[in-house]
């Protein structure tokens, strides 16, 4: 096993997917500059959520942040080329990274892979092929360097299959019910969708593809099968949510799995007698984490989907369709009684986003007390009327109303304000 | 797989009955919903701008209380559709800039007042040409009420403030009547209803923010729980007036038409007929709590100003009953439809 992970393979594939992502991530920046996010998401809140341990990540002013977009920009286009690659995906992965940091409302699945792509990309030759600098040598990587990128994106699927092993995803097909509820009125596939057994044979099917789908892939004979599959399921994403990059970076994903040289037309002899020993520390401290990240929420009572403890960093992708109600309530040290709103201090997509998030309504508590005591108020507390619903069932609260959240403490232990 | 085939067969057959929620198709729901809430509301409102216009025009020319009072009242009559109509504050209200030509908040004196003392001819050349704070509604409510109104609408021939307003009046009509027209026919009524799905979470989203003032704003502010429990009198939109509770009792009727889709006799699905056939019992709490708001605001007497200080409880009554639907509204509605309760259309997951 060792000896084959050391073996070395064709780099064209590799080679290929560096220039598909960096294209992919190219044009991820542009639409986010277009699409005027980089405003509406870093430049307008007046405040942002913040990661446990990350609280020192701020935006910079406007002028700084636009510099950094245009930076990863070309990064990315540096990468997609191959020309200055290390330094080139260094910096896209910082950059990026950084941006994500900035505030946990804007986080997604997605955007915490293309920073573990791009982390990985960093120490991965990736570009021994398909690159405009010109090369002395054959392209080649060694086995490993594959084989690195496949597992984080097998683990994805896997994890989010896992995810997926849940009363509610298999036995009440939700949240595709309502998704699919909501999308019956497109074309050709709409009428569909309103069938009712489709979401349950989609539940079930998503979950089966999730967990299965890595094998297919890497099975020859299965493969072109398992890639239309792979091609049909994201499409259908496409045209149902809105994903964005996601479905894209996903089929491009799926190309790591095809074989090393399915790029050429002519397969070239490969040094088999090149050995590059697998630096079996470094990538099992790596996957160690990788595994252990998703199966965190084990430590934490109740459920995962309804505290949001531990969710993120996890691959725990699109399994509910929850919807809150968020009111502050303030008092000083005279008694005096105050409503704080959400929507004087978030944005539209922070304050979507934090409703059905505790540590997100701990953050907006604590932020709400530091304006009221701006204000020349003293001893302020700041308690929450938070309510959720899931798949529509009636709302319960959130959290304790009778907590002041302003003065609960950070940290990963659970919460025993959380209502659970 | 040949021996499943019958048994994929028979759970096909047996279960291909549409769910209920599934078989509202959205685009028609929007549609009938335009043609039966929507555009009536703004035919109403073009039909009380006209009314109005015809009452401020008889104020100028006759320039008597009793014309004072039915320029008023008539100025009331036109906030009632236009109020109804914020619940669905959608598309040539906003693209046409006709919300701020009608209501333009919070009221600059220093600008009306720059009309009133200033000596160009008042016409509709003149009035359009003006900046939208010295334009629409509250405008005329400053106009019609402010200090001794009758003293100054003019003797021999009319007032300067009496010209203001009836072209005021005038002004109103022309916005309303865009706005009516931008519906019809083949306009923003066929462009909104074939969003389908979206069309339907914008106008859950609306409801959401039509909610959010009437119980944050328009209740919650002048009785003081936004300011340390001290009643804020100053905070009520229209004071002067005294149409504040006609106002918010206006928006819950908004947000009940599109929740029904029912408007005077009119009658169409609605939102509810996404929710009726899929969870009958949520059905149930909104149109109940939407009876309940309408119950409580019933209770507080005229004017709000008084009953914030006469009657605080009456009032905290109606801003909890409007508080309680609004977190149906924007939680367990918004999780049963799957809506994006925000206008950004950033990456899902």
């Amino acid at each position: 096993m060792l000896q084959r992970l050391e073996s070395a393979v064709d780099a064209a594939s590799i080679g290929l997917y560096r220039v598909a992502f960096g294209l992919l991530m190219f044009a991820g920046v542009i639409r986010f500059w277009l699409n005027g996010w980089i405003e509406a998401l870093y430049i307008q809140p007046s405040m942002h959520f913040t990661y446990y341990g990350f609280a020192w990540v701020r935006p910079l002013p406007p002028a700084g942040m636009y510099a950094v977009f245009a930076a990863m920009a070309v990064a990315a286009l540096l990468v997609a080329a191959g020309v200055y690659y290390r330094v080139a995906m260094a910096a896209f992965f910082l950059l990026f990274t950084y941006v994500e940091l900035i505030d946990a409302a804007n986080y997604l699945n997605h955007y915490y892979l293309v920073s573990l792509i791009a982390f990985l990309g960093i120490f991965l030759p990736l570009d021994r092929a398909f690159t405009l600098k010109r090369r002395d040598g054959p392209a080649e990587v060694p086995g490993w360097v594959l084989w690195t990128l496949r597992a984080q994106v097998g683990l994805v699927y896997f994890f989010a299959g896992v995810a997926k092993l849940d009363a509610e995803w298999l036995f009440d097909a939700q949240p595709l019910t309502i998704w699919f509820a909501a999308n019956s009125d497109l074309p050709v596939i709409g009428p569909m969708l309103a069938w009712s057994w489709v979401p349950y044979v989609a539940s079930w099917g998503a979950a089966f593809f999730d967990l299965t789908i890595v094998g297919w892939l890497l099975w020859r004979r299965s493969r072109p099968y398992a890639f239309a599959v792979v091609v049909v399921f994201h499409v259908l994403t496409i045209a149902m949510f809105n994903l964005g990059l996601f479905p894209w970076l996903m089929m491009v994903n799926a190309t790591l799995f095809f074989a090393p040289s399915w790029p050429r037309r002519v397969k070239p002899p490969v040094r088999r007698d090149t050995r590059a020993r697998v630096p079996v520390t470094l990538l099992g401290v790596y996957f160690a984490v990788q595994v252990l990240m998703p199966l965190r929420h084990h430590l934490y009572p109740g459920d995962a989907g309804r505290t949001e403890e531990a969710s993120r960093f996890a691959w725990r992708v699109m399994l509910k369709e929850k919807a809150g109600f968020v009111v502050f309530h303030v008092t000083d040290d005279t008694g005096r009684r105050w409503e704080a709103y959400p929507r004087d201090y978030l944005s539209e997509i922070q304050t979507k986003m934090f409703a059905t998030e505790p540590d997100m309504i701990r953050q907006l508590a604590r932020h709400i007390r530091d304006d009221f005591t701006a204000r020349g108020l003293t001893g302020v507390e700041v308690r929450a009327e938070a309510y959720v619903s899931t798949h529509g069932r009636p709302s319960a609260p959130l959290v304790d109303p009778n907590t002041d959240l302003a003065a609960a403490r950070d940290g990963l232990s659970p919460r025993d304000w959380i209502l659970r | 797989m040949r021996k499943l085939a019958p048994l994929i067969v028979v759970l096909v057959a047996g279960c291909s009955d549409p769910v209920t929620q599934s078989s509202v198709d959205r685009e028609s729901l929007v549609l009938e919903l335009a043609d039966a809430v929507i555009i009536p509301s703004y035919d109403d409102l073009a039909a009380e701008a006209l009314e109005l216009e015809r009452a401020t025009s008889t104020l100028c020319e006759t320039r008597t209380s009793t014309a004072l009072d039915a320029a008023r009242i008539a100025w009331k009559d036109v906030r009632r559709p236009w109020r109804i109509a914020e619940a669905y504050e959608l598309g040539p209200v906003r693209d046409l800039r006709i919300k701020n030509a009608v209501e333009f908040l919070p009221l600059r004196e220093d600008d009306l007042l720059e009309v009133l003392n200033g000596d160009a001819p008042i016409d509709a050349t003149y009035i359009s040409g003006l900046g939208v704070a010295a334009r629409g509604l509250p405008v005329l409510e400053y106009l019609l009420w402010e200090g001794d109104v009758a003293s100054e609408l003019g003797d021999a021939e009319p007032s300067r403030r009496c010209l203001y307003i009836d072209a005021l009046a005038v002004d109103l009509v022309t916005q309303s009547n865009r706005l009516a027209d931008a519906w019809k026919g083949e306009g923003y009524r066929t462009e909104f209803a074939a969003e389908g799905s979206m069309a339907v979470d914008d106008l859950v989203n609306s409801v959401i923010e039509v909610l959010q003032l009437l119980e944050g704003e328009r209740l919650a502010l002048p009785l003081g729980r936004r300011d340390g429990g001290v009643p804020q009198l100053d905070a009520i939109e229209v004071r002067r007036s005294g149409a504040a509770l006609a106002d918010v009792r206006a928006g819950l009727e908004g947000v009940a038409a599109v929740y029904t889709g029912d408007y005077g006799s009119n009658e169409s699905g609605g939102i509810e007929a996404l929710v009726a056939g899929a969870n009958p019992t949520l059905d149930q709490r909104i149109l109940g709590q939407i009876a309940a708001s309408r119950a409580a605001l019933d209770r507080v007497p005229e004017p709000l100003s008084s009953a914030i200080v006469d009657s605080p409880t009456l009032v905290e009554d109606a801003f909890i009953a409007l508080r309680a639907l609004l977190r149906l509204v924007a939680a367990d509605l918004a999780s049963q439809l799957g809506v994006t309760t925000t206008f950004s259309d950033n990456d899902g997951d």
